[in-house]
């Protein structure tokens, strides 16, 4: 079966200052992938994360989203490489394509591209001054367009995946912290993104409310949506991606499928974690 | 909240009726006698409160005018002359002079512009010098000492008869207490042995002396002591030719009692040695405020009361206008320093991103740049500086005319001029706030809305800006409540708010303290008003529940407790 290639990530390099944070990061992501990013504190997984959607502007390295160049020196490439093509090239053909992609390019933004790659905040982020069915209808009626009445409908329809669609007119502040995460989640599903991105979701909530936001994100990820989720709750990376990253220093020291990083850990410096992990 | 209402009337009334006995201490020592020399005149309203002896000086009425007006200084001009050079010209003077009330006599016979008065002589050249003015009434001595210092000025002198009845108030006189007397009349007949002739002869010297910048001389003029009692003479040492200060003795000063280092030096000085040697008196020289004066003289003498009560009924309705004045200064500069806020604040918060080309960098960093400078200078330049700044230089840039602009007693040219001062000077302090506002909005916030795919200026407008003028709310109302106050500084380019309306009323009814105090007491119910209301409005937002407690806790301790 051949699988759409959503994320393309080359060589990603990142520094602070003197540190470097990100030292080399390469990956793939394709449709209906749930990639988990596991690791020690300070490894460079939320600055990984964020660099995907440019909260953080990476030092090196490409990332290309649907084809498109995300930072800045991979789409001045792509638009480089295309206009050399259209200049030189003699295949009417090629010269064609090539005029679309440099017009896709050109129109989708960072702007457009964020919007079809969300992120869900460990603070959750979600707009204070409004209420819970304001905030899930505010970016669609601003960015997609919707009319107020499709609007509210497809919100209703989030709050309801889940769970909270009797809270839809409760202010910001007289909501849990559980039920404001899955608020947030609900804001992302509104807008159909290709990949949700996770920042460690769980990582601010007691375990009652972990439970509650992690059932959401199984049930999301039975029902196909891709996501990549930066975590330290093992069970989900265990048992409900289909690949997980292993970083430690801004390295990807290990890669692979669930059974390959949990039942038959090969690295040293992953059989510490896990095991220090499991004694949690 | 109903405690704290009680508790303040209470400090205020225990702090009013202190002022009042304060103000009416006077000090009882024998063979004393306090004299007015300063250039006063004689009139009714002022014989309320005390005496006045013969006149000591008479004044001739002159025109200030600008060289270039092509007029002759050894000209008396004539009636018929004066129209035609008069006619829909402006003309100012000083506040509370007899110069200023003058103008009315031009305006009746040569259809002249009577301007709004100026606070002192100096700004009244300075409105005529830049064109403002066509000319401003004065003295002969103090106009002498303007056109003395100042090249491009000249004076012209005009026939007597056209004043008419005013020519007596031409004559400046000694105010003495009520009920003095026999002693009146020991200085009237001191004074008749000084003839006009030799009256004009000192007063030459004097503006002569005044015009040159004088070195000290080694003739000391020693203080006058005498046996036959004490004169103390009460004078503002700010009317040039007449009174005024100096630092380093000569043979024409007198020591100031109570100051060190300061001399008063003039006519009226002259004046009051010859009287105190003629009569053998021991002479002392205060200095004091204009509006000082006659309370000072009539404590002494049977002053009729003019009390705090009486000024409060007559002149309800110009203090009602100065309330109003000032409401609205503080309104428009309040509401349009948020508008001008807000744009400062965002523009001082823009982020440049790496996706921004060239040309909307350069112009973010430009906004930024603007928007600093111009709260770097209207923060630190004084409003009043400002005021006047404005006041003169606009209409040489844009032909606009802020005296003729309208004549409603509280909408004229001086009130929209101050509105725009004022309006423009809160922007700077707001937008300062407001940037303050921006900052303390959690960052999260911002990376929520960008992260959605919303512009910068999208989650702005939608997201930060609502929260961050929420988060200042405090302090745009403490603004307010300082614009009630500080919009009286703007009283210097002429616009008459409640401050002014003081003035005007005081040289009304020369009870110079009452009517300070009730100014005061009307800016602090004003601030305090405002002060409650705004309170209210934040708890309403707050959704607080107006709880009770002790009136000298802050109500930080009480947020926890439900």
């Amino acid at each position: 079966m051949n699988k759409e290639l959503l994320l393309h990530v080359e060589h990603l390099k990142k520094d602070f200052d003197t540190t470097s944070v990100l030292k080399d990061i390469s990956l793939d992501v394709y449709k209906g992938d749930i990639v988990s990013i596991i690791g020690p504190s300070g490894s460079g997984k939320s600055t990984f994360l964020r660099c995907l959607n440019l909260l953080e502007i990476p030092s090196g390295g490409d990332i290309y989203f649907q084809g498109i160049g995300v930072n800045k020196e991979a789409r001045d490439q792509q638009i480089k490489e295309l206009k050399e093509l259209i200049k030189t090239s003699k295949n009417v053909e090629d010269v064609k394509k090539a005029k679309q992609k440099l017009k896709e390019i050109k129109t989708r933004n960072i702007n457009q591209i964020r919007r079809d790659m969300i992120m869900v905040f460990q603070s959750f982020n979600l707009f204070n001054n409004m209420n819970v069915l304001q905030n899930v209808v505010f970016a669609q009626r601003k960015i997609l367009k919707r009319s107020k009445k499709e609007a509210e409908e497809i919100a209703m329809k989030c709050l309801k995946e889940v769970g909270l669609e009797e809270r839809a007119t409760f202010s910001i502040n007289q909501i849990s912290g559980g039920q404001k995460q899955r608020v947030a989640i609900a804001r992302a599903l509104a807008m159909n993104p290709s990949i949700i991105l996770f920042d460690e979701p769980t990582s601010a909530l007691d375990p009652v409310m972990v439970k509650e936001v992690l059932d959401v994100m199984k049930k999301l990820a039975s029902e196909g949506i891709t996501m990549i989720v930066v975590t330290h709750e093992m069970d989900f990376a265990r048992n409900v991606s289909n690949h997980v990253i292993f970083m430690e220093s801004g390295e990807v020291v290990e890669e692979g499928t669930p059974e390959h990083i949990f039942v038959n850990p090969q690295n040293e410096k992953l059989r510490q974690f896990l095991k220090i992990e499991k004694e949690k | 909240m109903k405690s704290r209402v009680i508790k303040f009337f209470i400090c205020f009334f225990m702090m009013f009726t202190s002022c009042l006995f304060l103000a009416s201490c006077g000090d009882s020592s024998d063979q004393t006698y306090r004299l007015i020399i300063a250039g006063m005149t004689d009139t009714e309203e002022r014989r309320e409160s005390i005496d006045f002896t013969d006149y000591y000086y008479e004044s001739e009425l002159v025109l200030v005018v600008r060289k270039d007006s092509s007029l002759s200084d050894e000209h008396i001009y004539s009636e018929e002359e004066l129209a035609s050079i008069l006619n829909g010209q402006n003309l100012i003077s000083q506040t509370g002079t007899i110069t200023y009330d003058m103008i009315d006599v031009f305006v009746e016979k040569f259809n002249a512009k009577k301007m709004n008065a100026v606070d002192s002589f100096t700004t009244a050249a300075l409105n005529v010098t830049n064109g403002a003015a066509f000319g401003f009434t004065a003295e002969l001595p103090v106009a002498q000492s303007y056109v003395g210092g100042n090249a491009d000025l000249m004076l012209i002198h005009i026939d007597k008869n056209i004043l008419g009845d005013l020519l007596n108030e031409l004559k400046v006189s000694i105010g003495i207490g009520k009920g003095n007397d026999e002693f009146k009349e020991s200085v009237n007949s001191a004074l008749a042995n000084i003839s006009t002739e030799n009256r004009n002869e000192i007063m030459t010297e004097m503006v002569a002396f005044n015009s040159n910048n004088n070195e000290p001389t080694d003739n000391i003029q020693s203080e006058i002591v005498g046996s036959n009692g004490t004169i103390i003479v009460g004078l503002e040492c700010n009317y040039p030719s007449f009174n005024w200060t100096e630092t380093s003795p000569n043979n024409y000063t007198y020591p100031i009692s109570g100051l060190s280092n300061q001399y008063a030096e003039g006519y009226d000085i002259e004046i009051a040695k010859i009287i105190a040697e003629e009569l053998n008196m021991t002479l002392l020289v205060q200095k004091m405020e204009w509006d000082a004066l006659l309370p000072w003289a009539a404590i002494e003498g049977e002053a009729s009361s003019n009390s705090v009560f009486d000024i409060i009924n007559e002149y309800a309705l110009q203090f009602g206008y100065g309330i109003a004045t000032t409401l609205f200064l503080a309104i428009a500069g309040t509401l349009g320093g948020v508008i001008i806020g807000l744009l400062l604040g965002v523009c001082r918060t823009l982020t440049i991103s790496q996706n921004d080309n060239i040309f909307i960098k350069i112009c973010k960093k430009i906004a930024n740049a603007i928007a600093y400078i111009y709260i770097l200078i209207f923060r630190g330049t004084p409003m009043m500086i400002q005021g006047m700044i404005f006041f003169l230089a606009i209409p040489l840039i844009i032909p606009v005319d802020w005296v003729n602009m309208g004549n409603n007693v509280i909408f004229n040219g001086y009130f929209y001029c101050g509105c725009i001062v004022i309006i423009l000077n809160t922007g700077a302090y707001i937008g300062e706030i407001i940037r303050g506002g921006i900052s303390s909005v959690d960052k999260g916030q911002l990376e929520g809305g960008r992260s959605l795919g919303l512009t910068h200026f999208q989650t702005m407008k939608s997201i930060i800006l609502p929260q961050a003028l929420k988060n200042s709310l405090p302090s745009i109302g403490n603004e307010f409540i300082v614009n009630i106050k500080d919009s009286s500084v703007l009283n210097v380019i002429g616009l008459t708010e409640l401050y002014g309306w003081s003035r005007i009323i005081i040289n009304n009814t020369y009870n110079a303290i009452g009517v300070y105090i009730i100014t005061a007491v009307i800016y602090l119910l004003l601030t305090f008003i405002f002060s409650l209301i705004f309170k209210l409005i934040e708890m309403k937002m707050n959704n607080e529940k107006i709880i009770k407690r002790p009136f000298f806790l802050s109500r930080h301790f009480q947020k926890g407790r439900v």
